[in-house]
């Protein structure tokens, strides 16, 4: 009995005008936002392939110079073949470059694909510099031009800026657009297919006790809870065939665009199931309200109305208990130079017993110094540290209020299958201060 | 004219006696108050870190000047005054429609041999390069949360409710067989229909006015001094642009409703119309935009070349000075020497007879120095304009355009240009800061160059002329948003047009 009911259901949706209108916008999305992504995402994939050859190219044959000023210090975060699941919204977490060199803990900074490869690379870390020239001296005129380049080699006046990523950054280019989400695996499921599966179990109760049949069914011999699972089966197969046409539709389109997701298999299979576990969610809910209300249009306005809060209001809520700490209240450079200064006055008596502070011939000042460069070091270190982890334990604050949304939840879920996201970034900031340390 | 009260009487009654009225009562009352509360306090916020890094700027500005003792130390290429800059204030409408103009830099570094094309999220006093990394927004961690202000509530909640209150306002009255009924009245069909839309526009605004009230009463409670009557006048204005936006869904619930027999095909309509419009199409165009930073044809390598050869025209030029006045060389960073033969000793000596001669050549030297900058940092400033109009602003203009498309777009561009956090602003911003930028240069040349000690006194350098923040009219404004009104206008004339017609040719047989 329970599968004639189901049967009907199957059928009733399968033919109704709600299903065909959101198997159009479910596939329109998909469409767009594979390609989309998938336009985007290709330079990263080639740049990580270039990076990496180059890298090993570079160990082989560079020079020490190149070794140690070059790009042998930059790495590329690997891209995840399942990315366009939960798209990363943030070009912080895109490939990131962490530089460093003697004197200086890594910065983490953004660099686009497109910027980052070889010798497009304008990374600008003028602190050695600068305090070589505290030394050096400049004179006069030179001041005027203030000599500065990348690896302080070439004269560039600083007075027009260096670009130091692109002309037009894509920071800059990001909010002045206007601001979206992105469509991903994430926004199809957990928006749109969220949506479907209330104005499919809105009246699933409700509608027929108004029209009367559902005492027919009643005076058939079905159990109530064998109809109420009758309706949720019928209702979440119907949806598991929307949402699987469309993953198929972006599976193909992915493999058309050569990016390699068969690499993962655990998270293709993985991935839908979730995504019906969480459709599931709003079935039940949908017909939760639709059994508690007596006409249709009345749990129809309640269901529209969580849909509301739980997609729209909740997540723009959370966002609120995120404390915007800032940053440039005093930059790496500042810092450093204070370190310095800190150091110097530490070092007062030890200094003035040097025979020959600037000759580094002599054993003794070099030892000196070597010492006077690894305090330093430590201790931007550890002020650095202390930076990051002020950030991201700002940002976990934040993923914590979220999950009260169950559309953060699933993100978050979808995250973690497809690779992307904040988690993994902060892995890959962690390995790379822990690379640079060793 | 009767029959129209007549049937707005009888539409409201019934609105209001329904349940979607008072649920919308409801939703109102929390989340319209709370989201104005809840912008007032970001907006307290940015004008708190406003003023902190003014001061902090000032402070660390004059502590920098009161150690300099010559030119050299101040000229702008050296990080003294290369840190110069203006900040943008925060909007004080920035709490009722956030726009983008809060996810955009403000902070611009400003020098006279620079011209500013973009602004810094942060204020960074050593090298002004590092504003670009040290100050990336720290809310891009945070975008996949939605913001939360007035304009997104009213974008999406009570469109919602537009839609569901005018759903079955004809079909749900040709099911239950009211219409004819209705029709038999001797009450005109365009009285019909105008009774209605008004009826449904009432229910519509009475609960969202009532929000907005209640919202305001924290207005004078928290940031009571900085709005004035232009801000009163900018939230009427805010107010009946968003009575505009509600009235496009309201039409469009309604000719959906006339041109269906059910109530329930009408609904599943609207429905699906409110998606596209609301949640997919924006999402969509700011998506496809983000995607196309990458493909947009970045010439930057031809831009960087063109550059790169005004700063050796700029670096030759600078040479044949050197050339000219060999003795430069010898004069180091600050003046400071203990060779009593270099040239900066005798600057240094008061009693030394060649003193007055050197100060006087020095000045020169500075001033053609400072005049082929400038002349060189304009000539860069073409190069970058001309490219900026090409390639990227072009496209963002595009991306706004599109986005009109809905009206939900078309919303959302005129609420942040009445509360000046869109793009446009942005720019404005940005040229008046490049008219700033003038003041300082006649300020660099006339004032401190030629003045009496060295190149300048101490005093002479803290007169750095200050920067004004122009505010852009109400009027100015209005005509900027012009398309955008034009087209809720257009949608709502339209929509009730078709409706119209549709409803005149329902046979009521």
């Amino acid at each position: 009995m329970i599968w004639r009911m189901v049967k009907r259901e199957i059928l009733d949706h399968l033919l109704s005008l709600r299903f065909s209108l959101s198997v159009i916008c479910i596939l329109f999305l998909v469409i767009v936002g594979t390609i989309g992504y998938s336009y985007k995402n290709k330079s990263w994939f080639k740049s990580y392939e270039e990076m990496t050859k180059m890298r090993k190219s570079k160990f082989l044959r560079g020079s020490v110079e190149e070794l140690a000023t070059g790009l042998f210090f930059a790495f590329f975060r690997k891209p995840s073949p399942m990315g366009f699941c939960a798209i990363e919204d943030i070009t912080i977490w895109r490939p990131l470059i962490c530089v460093f060199d003697e004197a200086i803990m890594p910065v983490v900074f953004t660099a686009d694909p497109k910027y980052a490869k070889p010798p497009g690379v304008k990374i600008f870390i003028p602190d050695v510099y600068y305090i070589r020239t505290k030394y050096a001296k400049p004179t006069w005129i030179e001041i005027f031009i203030q000599v500065l380049d990348y690896y302080g080699r070439h004269v560039v006046p600083p007075w027009e800026g260096l670009e130091l990523v692109s002309l037009f950054p894509r920071s800059e280019w990001e909010s002045s657009i206007p601001k979206a989400l992105r469509i991903d695996w994430v926004f199809i499921v957990g928006i749109i297919g969220s949506l479907m599966a209330f104005l499919l179990t809105y009246d699933a109760i409700s509608g027929e006790r108004e029209s009367g049949t559902l005492k027919l069914i009643l005076s058939n011999p079905i159990s109530r809870s064998g109809l109420l699972l009758g309706k949720i089966l019928g209702s979440i197969s119907v949806l598991f065939i929307a949402i699987g046409f469309g993953w198929i539709i972006s599976l193909l389109i992915l493999a058309a665009m050569g990016i390699p997701f068969w690499k993962d298999p655990f998270s293709v299979l993985m991935i839908p199931i979730l995504s019906l576990l969480y459709l599931l969610l709003f079935v039940s809910l949908g017909l939760l309200i639709s059994s508690l209300f007596r006409t249709s249009s009345s749990s129809l306005v309640v269901l529209l109305m969580i849909w509301a809060v739980f997609v729209v209001i909740m997540p723009g809520i959370s966002a609120l208990r995120y404390k915007r700490m800032k940053l440039d209240s005093e930059n790496i450079f500042a810092m450093t130079e204070r370190m310095m200064m800190e150091l110097s006055t530490r070092y007062r008596d030890r200094m003035s017993r040097l025979p020959e502070i600037t000759n580094l011939n002599n054993r003794e000042t070099a030892n000196f110094w070597r010492e006077y460069v690894k305090e330093l070091e430590t201790m931007v270190e550890k002020e650095a540290d202390k930076r990051l982890d002020k950030i991201f334990s700002s940002m976990e604050h934040a993923r914590r209020w979220a999950r009260l949304s169950p559309v953060m939840l699933y993100r978050y879920s979808v995250e973690a299958l497809a690779g992307t996201g904040f988690p993994r970034y902060k892995e890959f900031v962690m390995n790379v201060r822990g690379y640079m340390r060793d | 004219m009767k029959g129209i009260i007549e049937v707005f009487r009888k539409e409201l009654i019934v609105h209001i006696l329904s349940f979607r009225f008072a649920s919308m009562i409801l939703v109102c009352q929390i989340l319209i108050p709370l989201s104005i509360y809840m912008g007032i306090i970001k907006y307290k916020e940015r004008v708190e870190s406003y003023n902190t890094d003014r001061t902090r700027f000032v402070e660390e500005h004059t502590k920098r000047i009161r150690i300099m003792r010559s030119w050299s130390h101040a000229c702008p290429e050296s990080y003294i005054l290369g840190a110069w800059g203006v900040q943008r204030k925060p909007e004080p409408l920035s709490f009722l429609a956030e726009g983008c103009g809060t996810r955009l830099g403000h902070f611009v570094r400003v020098n006279h041999k620079h011209v500013p094309y973009t602004a810094a999220w942060g204020v960074v006093l050593e090298n002004p390069e590092f504003a670009r990394i040290e100050g990336i927004p720290i809310d891009v961690f945070v975008k996949d949360l939605q913001s939360f202000d007035l304009a997104l509530i009213l974008q999406i909640v009570l469109g919602l409710f537009a839609i569901l209150l005018v759903h079955d306002s004809i079909s749900g009255e040709k099911e239950g067989g009211t219409l004819k009924l209705l029709a038999s009245q001797g009450i005109s069909r365009g009285s019909i229909l105008m009774g209605k839309y008004i009826g449904a526009m009432a229910a519509l605004v009475i609960p969202f006015t009532i929000a907005i009230l209640l919202g305001m009463i924290y207005i004078p409670l928290e940031i009571g001094k900085e709005i004035g009557s232009d801000e009163i006048l900018r939230i009427l204005l805010l107010y009946i642009s968003s009575i505009l936006y509600l009235s496009v869904f309201t039409t469009i619930g309604i000719l959906i409703s006339s041109a269906t027999r059910r109530s329930s095909t009408s609904l599943i309509f609207g429905l699906f119309v409110w998606v596209f419009l609301v949640v997919i199409w924006p999402n969509i165009i700011g998506f496809v935009a983000e995607s196309m930073y990458n493909k947009i044809p970045y010439d930057e390598d031809s831009i960087r070349k063109k550059i790169d050869l005004i700063r050796k025209d700029y670096s030759r030029d600078v040479e044949a000075i050197e050339a000219r006045y060999p003795f430069l060389k010898d004069i180091p960073f600050g003046f400071e020497t203990n060779d009593p033969e270099n040239p900066s000793a005798k600057l240094r000596d008061p009693f030394s007879p060649d003193r007055i001669h050197l100060i006087h050549q020095l000045k020169s030297i500075a001033r053609e120095v400072e005049l082929i900058g400038i002349k060189h940092s304009e000539r860069i400033w073409e190069v970058r304009k001309e490219y900026l109009e090409r390639y990227p602003y072009k496209y963002i203009k595009l991306s706004w355009a599109l986005n009109k498309i809905s009206p939900a777009g078309a919303y959302y561009n005129l609420t942040s240009i009445i509360a000046r956090t869109d793009w446009g602003s942005y720019l404005l911003f940005l040229d008046e800061v490049r008219e700033y930028r003038k003041v300082l240069q006649r300020w660099v040349i006339d004032d401190s160059i030629s003045s009496a000690r060295w190149f300048t006194d101490t005093e002479g350098i803290m007169r750095i002329p200050e920067f004004k923040q122009g505010e852009e009219k109400v009027v100015d404004g209005l005509l900027r948003a012009g398309p955008d009104i034009l087209i809720l206008f257009l949608a709502n004339i339209l929509c009730f047009i078709i409706a119209y017609v549709r409803f005149a040719l329902y046979d009521v047989r």
